[in-house]
């Protein structure tokens, strides 16, 4: 079962300005009349194609594509999904774009780190938060439960194989959920200002 | 007298929140090794108890200090645990309290499945309900610095004090155990029955309703409450799994497991919440439950799903090992040896089958 989170045409639109284009050349460069390229970013009408395309000229790795974009399939009951991270060139262009948007929220909101976070929500899906502000060297992983997805932070993993009091699966995680995942960022974030 | 005083970073709530605490000054608010962070839990209800963790030189508490403690014994139950932290204005002040908690001489860690995900290492264990968590304003008493003060009348270089010099007996410990007295009414720290489901489930508001929906993921206790008061007015397999996944969040995993069965009662083909109810009895130690229904699963399960059926096996594994059926579990074991086509799992199967036969 697929579930998709966000317009895709916002999101689009965010990837084009990271890229430093506009909407005009991209439409040249996807060979559409800018019109028709605005109206289906609007209404999210964006072909298969165009969207293939779309990754070629905008350089971004399709499978972390589909992820950013909300389109994520069923996941094992067992096991958390790990998600790939998107290149670290995309991210810094990424990084600035959001911090960018978060710092006006924590401005708008100075005392309230979950008004922040409810506002970034809205704006932007949970994955692509994490992806881009999360540090480089965790995991983010995907949990399916009852057809919606909810997304952790692995922040430490190691093979503890040498206690002989745990069993198989003492592969030890700390997971933190996508919603203190960002709460540590927004408040890590009010630090460094 | 069964008393410990123990140092450690100065936090407003020590449950692991984000929102509204302050930043450890011992390491940032990212877990990134051991010892950085433990201590910030040492005040969250994990499934009805508080574990208590404190930074030590050394790789033992030595419990054999305190009265009919012999030097083999491995834990002591009936202390008080007192803990402390150095406010930036205030000095090393009581921060909160453990009462007739036990200690054990080497750290411990918590079980952990990957449902309830955090690994918790912790030298002092005790019931939610004897864990006393002061407000910033009532902290006032301060604990000295034997630096400052002299020997035996506070804290050393290291982060743990036994007190058992004649100046603390005589002139510390009582004026400790009146403040203690004193302010036992003043905690903050969440108890059990706050997860409970309360007994008046009115029907939510339009606002209250619009407020519920606009928290998405966050759980809290006010969206407890409301999970709570939603299933009650409208029950369904949906209502069901927002309780129940809003008590494992909240780390209230024998209170969330109930809700679960719920779950799969009304929705038997909720394969995935499935998948969650098998870790959380083995995290309970309901390793006959865990076995049951991983059996279920592995029949309902494609053949095709080797990942999901190597999990399986893995677990029952785990619940035989748990149950000290080794025997069985080491058959588990020998399954995914034979079935399994992950190279890494088999090669880490055929380890843990060598350390297993040893026990």
């Amino acid at each position: 079962m697929l579930e998709k989170q966000k317009p895709v045409g916002a999101m689009i639109k965010q990837f084009i300005k990271c890229r430093n284009k506009t909407i005009s050349e991209t439409a040249d460069a996807m060979g559409i009349k800018y019109n028709t390229f605005s109206a289906q970013l609007i209404n999210d009408t964006l072909s298969v194609d165009v969207l293939f395309r779309l990754a070629v000229y905008l350089d971004i790795d399709l499978n972390w594509m589909h992820m950013a974009l909300g389109y994520f399939g069923t996941v094992n009951p067992l096991e958390k999904e790990n998600i790939p991270r998107m290149q670290k060139v995309f991210r810094e262009e990424q990084r600035k774009f959001v911090l960018k948007r978060l710092d006006s929220l924590i401005d708008e909101n100075p005392n309230s780190t979950s008004e922040v976070r409810r506002e970034l929500l809205n704006e932007f899906n949970m994955f692509y938060l994490l992806d881009t502000l999360i540090p480089e060297e965790y995991s983010i992983l995907r949990a399916t439960e009852r057809g919606v997805s909810k997304f952790y932070v692995n922040t430490y993993e190691s093979d503890i194989s040498g206690r002989n009091t745990l069993g198989m699966r003492s592969r030890v995680v700390q997971l933190v959920t996508g919603i203190n995942a960002l709460n540590i960022e927004i408040e890590e974030r009010k630090d460094k200002r | 007298m069964n008393i410990l005083f123990c140092n450690i970073t100065y936090l407003k709530f020590y449950d692991g929140r984000v929102d509204g605490e302050l930043k450890p000054s011992s390491g940032g608010r990212w877990v990134r090794e051991n010892g950085d962070a433990h201590e910030k839990w040492n005040f969250l209800n994990y499934d009805g108890d508080c574990y208590g963790y404190v930074q030590i030189n050394g790789e033992q508490l030595h419990i054999e200090r305190y009265d009919n403690v012999i030097s083999t014994q491995e834990e002591k139950s009936g202390m008080i645990i007192v803990w402390c932290a150095e406010h930036p204005v205030y000095g090393t002040v009581i921060v909160g309290w453990y009462e007739n908690a036990t200690i054990y001489r080497y750290c411990q860690s918590s079980i952990s499945t990957p449902v309830t995900g955090i690994v918790r290492d912790y030298w002092f264990k005790t019931k939610a309900e004897d864990a006393y968590l002061l407000p910033e304003e009532k902290r006032t008493f301060n604990i000295s610095r034997a630096s400052k003060t002299g020997t035996g009348t506070g804290f050393g270089r290291g982060n743990i004090w036994y007190a058992d010099s004649g100046y603390a007996k005589k002139n510390i410990i009582p004026n400790v155990l009146s403040f203690i007295n004193e302010n036992r009414k003043n905690r903050i720290n969440t108890l059990t029955d706050e997860f409970k489901q309360p007994d008046e489930l009115p029907m939510l508001s339009k606002e209250e309703l619009s407020q519920y929906e606009s928290f998405g993921e966050e759980v809290n206790l006010k969206t407890l409450n409301y999970a709570y008061r939603e299933y009650a007015n409208s029950p369904g397999p949906d209502a069901a799994y927002d309780v129940a996944s809003s008590l494992l969040e909240l780390c209230q995993f024998s209170l969330a497991i109930p809700w679960y069965e719920k779950v799969i009662e009304m929705d038997p083909s909720d394969f995935n919440t499935k998948g969650t109810l098998v870790y959380l009895y083995q995290q309970c130690k309901e390793y006959v439950k865990s076995i049951d229904l991983a059996e279920d699963m592995l029949n309902q399960a494609d053949c095709k799903e080797r990942d999901l059926i190597d999990e399986l096996y893995c677990i029952l594994a785990d619940d035989y090992y748990f149950s000290n059926d080794i025997s069985k579990a080491i058959e588990w074991l020998d399954r995914i040896i034979k079935e399994s086509k992950n190279e890494e799992l088999i090669q880490y199967t055929k380890d843990t089958k060598k350390k297993w036969m040893l026990c």
